[in-house]
């Protein structure tokens, strides 16, 4: 009984350090997309803020004799009140007197003089603290002082009287703030780069790429996998060989082959030079050796023909291995980007890509990561619903990869 | 004959027979009457493409409409190459031998498919995918039904303890997806777009290419009909490679047109010193610059210019040597590289590892956090960049405000002061290259977490029932039994994390200002560099030479990888 | 067998070429009859229906019209609306061009590259915006037309200031300038330090404003300055500059050195008088640590309100007037050993050498560089005229904020280092190895001794030998 009860604590301690290290990688890897999300919403003013803000936060403000004000709390005598600033007030720094710090003078930042110059402004220590040495002017004698504090006085209006008016420091007082959500920021950025387009299109490549790929790679598998002809297996490791080239060798020669057949910025260049794959062949051939031959030999002594066998045995039982396909060259064909930032003419609006106009927009919009984050999101956001919906067949289709 | 009616001739995935007449096996050419016609046909229609094709090769070597006179020379070369292929099909016909059919069947099958994707091409299909992709953009909202028609099967899942509500769903599902796909296709005008197609076919040249394919395909058929096969004694092994070469064929042509193809193209370039406007053939000098390396000793405290050959700039210092290189920044690149890639690999594995473990002891909420890990591989490089550029800002960025924020909560404590950092990630050279390095293995660690986890998965519970019971720690089994049994898994995960690290690109193409690499070079990557030589300085010549330096690296980093997981793999 | 087998698989293998070239082939005759789609696809979808009435004249396209493309570098839409405008507007000026306007992509996209791309595959467009370093390497590559021949008898090079137009009169075979004509300037542009007045009034430092126009804007009282607001302390930082070879440069020019040598044909970074410059620019960053970080952006935190002076070009206006929440203004660039040298940045539209319509893209280069056009163009804030004329300047002064836009003219008046072409180089290749050694001084990692016995080593691979 007692052993039970430990072998569940124990059980339920495993489970809180398990989470605890689950929830932390999980924090790390979602906060990115927490900034881009609601920078997303951000108004132009409130994107660089120091410290920095997650937030989309907007300052409220209320009209004062026609005027558009901020409003603070702020603490008066009747208690924390919500007023309008009308009056910011000079910028005053209260100096301490370095013979006797309880003397205490106000003074403009610019009436007083930094000891030594500014490049080589002299400094005390006062209560352990190192303080920067001024010195000001009072009553005609030069004062050797120190900065104790700083603030404004700022003159703040009842917004639903503004005859009623209270002096208080803007130090304490705290701007009234409330989250505030920019939607027409997306507006704009679909406006802007017409990512809706850039969407659907990066949508349709992706979708015939997938399946492009996904037909030659069955069939040139099925070929390595289980048909003899001459060459097969040098031309099996020329494959394998090239899955290993970077793609920027190619990108001269394709660039040259594409203005040759006329493609140079065509949705065509996207699609055509991407449905052929060693890679995805390669991984065909590996799920397809490993189905036994009785299989097949049954249905070609039957008289069945090749591709009525691949069509009716093989693929059937490659699904896995085809969701893996599918999963890696979605995921490449969604993201790819040096290809179409050779091919596809920036100007081309019609024929643009995701990943391209992200990059235009970063260099468009270099002042509103606003916008920039804007389009990040809707980015980001289809993949991720397609994810979430088919989550099973993605994970699947990866896993089964490293199974082998 | 059963054949005649399947599949057209000449397309590219024609169904042959596994099993033709060879059956019985009869070996000796036993040609008929009729057998005997087609192949004296077949034989005459290669003495007509031989002409044919030697007149084209003239007339494009006399033409003026291609603008680049190696392109032309290649191509007649390479027509005139299929002349005499034909010639020599010819010949062997008539001769009863059976390479003269294969010689055959591979030209009529080349030039029919050729004639055919030619075809396609003048009737503008390639073309009109704009076309399809603006009105895919106006009427997308109808995948809507598809999204609907996946939720209705997902829906059915559900039901596992009743079938045939199940199968319903699922019949449902198909339906209202299929459904809505052929209306999403005949909304975005694919009957339109037929008819336009076919209105192609009064243009001269789409008449011509359309009976050259038909032609082609003809006789690839006729040599292909049994009787044939027969007369040339092919047996079914031969029925076999015809098969798999059929097979291959959509594949391989794709490849040779769009990979082995151009990549020969960029080898011969590696030997010129073009700049995509002119080239002179250069013979081995790029290679020679990238690898030109010089070793002087110098005195320490010694600057390298006075003992180093001109033109040659300092690499390393190694004490008293020093390391000069022709092409310094090539060097620097390639280390670049390599630390990158260690790091990448290190830091997005065996993370990946502890939380696939983890995610892998079958506590509720896997499938949530697992979601989780894996969506910023979803993201893209480039998104994703544009997004951790913020973070790192080194004043108004997240990072340094969140590790201020956790060195003021060390500050609390008794006898601790730590003064805040402003770290410039991405704008010194000690952090920068560490800055995309953090941020590739984030991206890269939820895919390698969900391929770690399905190893594991496949891994059978007993044996570890088996450990726990022999009173194995948990250390232990993990040590001496889970970790031999996923090498398979850490191998794949581990060569696939290495090849696509080396091909780092677009990291610090996006996160760095123009033209990429900095600070001082110190986030300049192999192949970045190569970009930058080949298209921000338009030495194509010289930057296809540092690809091909590049490519040969990282093949002999997999060859090894592989080496490793034949002597390894099988623990 | 075995050797048929192999001989099959050579045979296939070659007739596979064969076939890749087919189609190559097929496609290459295909081209003539799509050829006209890419401008009429690209008209329809890029011009965003800029009036009415000009997408209605443009749509019928008459039979004497010449189609040309032409393409600028925007950095944001409102640029892209206004070239827009303008192209349609010329469009129906000039009766025998139609004209299609194609905004390129950013600096971050690659712009050149891109260009460099297509030219050599014979798709760029008819005319194009260059920025003033390229225009050697364009030239020199036989890329761009000499216009030269073209220009008529209304045409007078002296239009426009001579900075720009001795590069672009430049003949690189002869080594003279006045000869050839590369093609017009756009605009021109000039650096100043954008100031973060709250900050400054804060510090308690002397307004740069005041100190200027006394004459006392000098690099000792700059420095000055730029401590003061640092010592406010948190993340506030003096003084704030991109990483980009032009920034450096400032301090370089002002300190009374240059990027090159006289003639041009040699880096003349190692001279005392750049080093110097360079030293002052390094001791901002290391000795008291006042700057932000060379290689950060400093846009964002300046515009956070975290920096009291930015140096920038006028191009970084109309973002600080859309984002920036504080009380600021601009200066003139502080007096240095040898003067207060800003650079004249400039850009020229360039005619395309392999244009099928040279008369026409010379006709359309004027049209975009008339006095009208370039007002309209000065109006989005982030350039200024190319043009010297006195109504342009009076123009250019009132596009505020910033109230002292005085201060770029000051700027272009004060013997500005004219943005350069490198005509016996490449440029990119300078530019590649001095920017790294600019970072590695700045930053720390590099000792003034050893930068200046290194800095010219790798840049002066960048000049023909």
């Amino acid at each position: 009984m007692k052993r039970a009860r430990s072998y569940q604590t124990q059980k339920w301690l495993t489970y809180i350090a398990a989470y605890a290290v689950l929830t932390m990688f999980g924090l790390l890897i979602i906060f990115p997309f927490m900034f881009m999300f609601f920078t997303s919403f951000k108004a132009s003013g409130d994107v660089f803020r120091s410290p920095p803000q997650l937030l989309p936060y907007s300052v409220q403000t209320a009209s004062v004799n026609g005027e558009t004000v901020p409003l603070y709390r702020v603490e008066t005598p009747e208690g924390l009140r919500t007023l309008a600033l009308v009056d910011q007030g000079a910028l005053l720094v209260i100096f301490a007197s370095v013979d006797d710090p309880s003397r205490t003078f106000e003074r403009a930042p610019r009436d007083a003089k930094p000891v030594g110059g500014f490049t080589a402004q002299e400094q005390i220590t006062v209560d352990g603290e190192t303080k920067l040495l001024w010195e000001i002017e009072e009553g005609g004698q030069t004062l050797p002082v120190f900065e104790l504090s700083r603030g404004r006085m700022g003159v703040f209006v009842d917004p639903d009287d503004p005859q009623v008016t209270f002096d208080a420091s803007l130090t304490d007082a705290t701007p009234v703030e409330r989250i505030d959500l920019q939607i027409q920021n997306y507006q704009r950025v679909l406006e802007l780069q017409n990512i809706d387009r850039s969407l659907t299109n990066t949508m349709l490549v992706t979708i015939l790429v997938v399946i492009g790929q996904v037909v030659t790679s069955v069939l040139g598998g099925y070929a390595f996998a289980r048909l003899r002809f001459p060459g097969r297996d040098s031309l099996f490791v020329v494959y394998l060989g090239t899955i290993m080239i970077p793609f920027v060798v190619l990108i001269i020669p394709m660039y040259q082959l594409m203005v040759i057949v006329g493609w140079v910025d065509r949705i065509a260049a996207l699609v055509m030079p991407w449905i052929f794959t060693a890679y995805g062949t390669f991984l065909m051939r590996q799920f397809f050796i490993s189905i036994p031959k009785d299989l097949e030999e049954a249905a070609l002594m039957d008289g069945a023909s090749r591709l009525r066998i691949l069509w009716q045995i093989f693929v059937p039982l490659a699904g896995p291995a085809i969701a893996t396909q599918a999963t890696f060259t979605f995921l490449y064909a969604w993201n790819s980007f040096v290809w179409p930032l050779i091919v596809i003419n920036t100007g081309n609006f019609g024929n643009q890509v995701l990943t391209l106009s992200l990059m235009v927009l970063q260099g468009r919009a270099a002042e509103s990561p606003n916008l920039v984050m804007a389009g990040t999101t809707i980015a980001v956001s289809v993949p991720l619903l397609i994810f979430v919906l088919a989550q099973r067949y993605f994970v699947e289709g990866i896993a089964t990869t490293g199974i082998k | 004959m059963r054949e005649g009616s399947q599949g057209e001739p000449g397309s590219p995935c024609d169904p042959i027979k596994g099993k033709p007449m060879a059956t019985t096996t009869a070996r000796k050419p036993a040609t008929t009457a009729g057998a005997a016609l087609v192949i004296r046909l077949g034989a005459a229609w290669h003495a007509l493409l031989a002409f044919g094709l030697v007149a084209a090769a003239w007339a494009l070597l006399q033409a003026r409409w291609v603008q680049r006179d190696g392109l032309r020379l290649y191509v007649a070369g390479l027509i005139l190459l299929g002349a005499v292929a034909s010639v020599i099909a010819l010949v062997l016909l008539l001769r009863r031998d059976g390479r003269g059919r294969a010689i055959s069947l591979g030209l009529n099958y080349i030039f029919g498919v050729g004639s055919l994707l030619s075809l396609l091409g003048v009737l503008g299909l390639y073309i009109s995918l704009d076309e399809v992709a603006a009105s895919f953009n106006r009427w997308v909202w109808l995948l809507l039904g598809v999204l609907v028609g996946f939720l209705i099967g997902s829906v059915g899942d559900r039901f596992t303890h009743a079938p045939t509500t199940q199968a319903a769903f699922h019949r449902a599902g198909g339906w209202v997806m299929g459904a809505s796909a052929i209306i999403l296709l005949l909304a975005m005008g694919l009957i339109q777009g037929v008819i336009g197609l076919l209105s192609g076919l009064g243009n001269p040249l789409a008449l011509v290419l359309l009976s050259a394919t038909v032609l082609f395909g003809l006789f690839f058929w006729l040599m292909l009909r049994p009787q044939i096969a027969v007369a040339f004694g092919a047996g079914e092994r031969d029925a076999e490679a015809v098969s798999g070469f059929l097979f291959i064929a959509p594949n391989l042509l794709g490849f040779m047109l769009f990979f082995a193809g151009p990549l020969l193209f960029s080898l011969y370039l590696s030997f010129t010193n073009s700049d995509s406007f002119t080239a002179e053939f250069v013979g081995l000098r790029n290679y020679i610059e990238i690898f030109s390396l010089q070793f002087a000793q110098v005195p320490p405290g010694q600057r390298s210019g006075a003992v180093l050959s001109s033109g040659y700039i300092e690499l390393v210092r190694l004490g008293d040597f020093v390391v000069g290189a022709k092409d310094r920044i090539f060097w620097i690149a390639l280390w670049n590289t390599i630390v990158y890639c260690f790091w990448v690999t290190m830091l997005s594995v065996v993370p990946a590892l502890l939380v696939a473990t983890i995610l892998n002891s079958k506590i509720p909420g896997m499938q949530f956090f697992r979601a989780i890990y894996f969506i910023p591989s979803i993201a893209g490089v480039v998104g994703v960049a544009v997004i951790w550029k913020w973070l790192y800002n080194s004043n108004i960025g997240f990072l340094n405000y969140g590790i201020n924020q956790v060195l003021g909560l060390f500050n609390r404590l008794p006898f601790v002061e730590i003064a805040p950092v402003q770290i410039a990630w991405l704008a010194s050279q000690q952090t920068a290259l560490a800055s995309i390095i953090i941020m590739a293995a984030w991206q890269l660690l939820g895919f390698n977490t969900i391929l770690f986890l399905a190893g594991l998965q496949g891994i059978p519970g007993e044996i570890y029932e088996a450990a726990t019971i022999d009173g194995a720690s948990n250390l232990q089994r993990f040590r001496y039994m889970t970790l031999p049994l996923l090498a398979p898994t850490t191998f794949f995960v581990v060569t696939t994390t290495l090849i696509t690290t080396l091909q780092v690109f677009s990291e610090p193409f996006v996160m760095t200002p123009p033209p990429g690499g900095g600070p001082n070079n110190s986030t300049m990557t192999a192949v970045l560099y190569l970009y930058q030589r080949g298209f921000n300085r338009f030495e194509q010549g010289y930057a296809a030479a540092v690809a091909w330096v590049v490519f040969l690296f990282i093949f002999a980093v997999t060859l090894v990888q592989f080496r490793l997981q034949r002597r390894y793999g099988d623990m | 067998m075995q050797r048929m087998q192999r001989r099959f698989s050579w045979i296939s293998l070659i007739a596979i070429l064969t076939l890749a070239l087919a189609a190559c082939g097929g496609g290459t005759t295909a081209q003539p009859t799509t050829a006209p789609a890419p401008t009429e696809a690209s008209a329809a979808t890029e011009a965003p229906a800029p009036t009415e009435a000009a997408a209605a004249t443009e749509a019928p396209v008459a039979m004497d019209e010449v189609a040309l493309r032409w393409r600028t570098r925007p950095d944001n839409q409102a640029e892209i609306d206004v070239y827009s405008q303008i192209s349609s507007e010329i469009d129906a000026q000039l009766d025998n061009i139609s004209l299609t306007y194609e905004p390129g992509g950013s600096e971050t996209s690659s712009y050149q590259d891109v260009l460099k791309t297509e030219l050599s595959a014979g798709t760029a467009p008819d005319v194009f915006w260059i920025p003033g370093t390229d225009i050697a390497d364009f030239a020199t590559r036989g890329l761009i037309l000499d216009l030269r021949d073209l220009a008529d008898a209304d045409y007078n090079d002296s239009d426009f200031y001579p900075g720009p137009m001795f590069h672009l009169t430049f003949n690189p075979e002869t080594g003279m300038t006045g000869e050839t004509l590369w093609g017009l300037p756009r605009d021109v542009s000039t650096f100043a330090l954008y100031l973060n007045n709250d900050l400054i009034e804060q510090a308690g430092a002397e307004d740069p404003r005041v100190l200027a126009a006394n004459g006392e804007w000098t690099w000792d009282k700059f420095l000055e300055t730029a401590i003061a607001v640092n010592n406010l302390g948190g993340d506030v930082k003096g003084f704030g500059m991109n990483a980009w070879w032009a920034n450096p440069g400032l301090f370089i020019n002002s300190a009374g050195g240059g990027f090159f040598n006289e003639d041009r044909t040699a880096c003349a970074l190692d001279s005392d008088a750049s080093v110097a410059g360079m030293e002052f620019a390094s001791r901002l960053y290391n000795e008291f640590g006042v700057a932000v970080p060379y290689g950060e952006d400093s846009e964002p935190p300046f515009l956070a309100g975290n920096v009291g002076m930015f140096l920038n070009g006028r191009w970084a206006t109309p973002g600080t007037r859309a984002s920036a929440e504080f009380d600021w203004d601009v200066v003139d660039v502080p007096i240095g050993p040898g003067g207060a040298r800003s650079w004249l940045f400039w850009g020229a539209y360039v005619v395309n050498a392999n244009t099928a319509h040279p008369e026409e893209a010379w006709q359309l280069v004027r049209a975009l560089t008339t006095a009208e056009t370039q007002s309209k163009i000065a109006e989005l804030g982030a350039n200024i005229p190319s043009r010297v004329s006195d109504a342009a300047i009076q123009a250019f002064l009132t596009y505020t904020p910033p109230a002292n836009n005085q201060a770029f003219i000051n700027n272009l008046a004060n013997d500005p280092a004219i943005e350069g072409p490198l005509w016996a180089g490449s440029w990119p290749e300078f530019d590649a190895a001095t920017g790294s050694k600019f970072t590695a001084l700045l930053n720390g990692d590099l000792t003034l001794e050893d930068y200046q016995a290194t800095v010219c080593e790798e840049a002066n691979q960048a000049f023909d030998q």
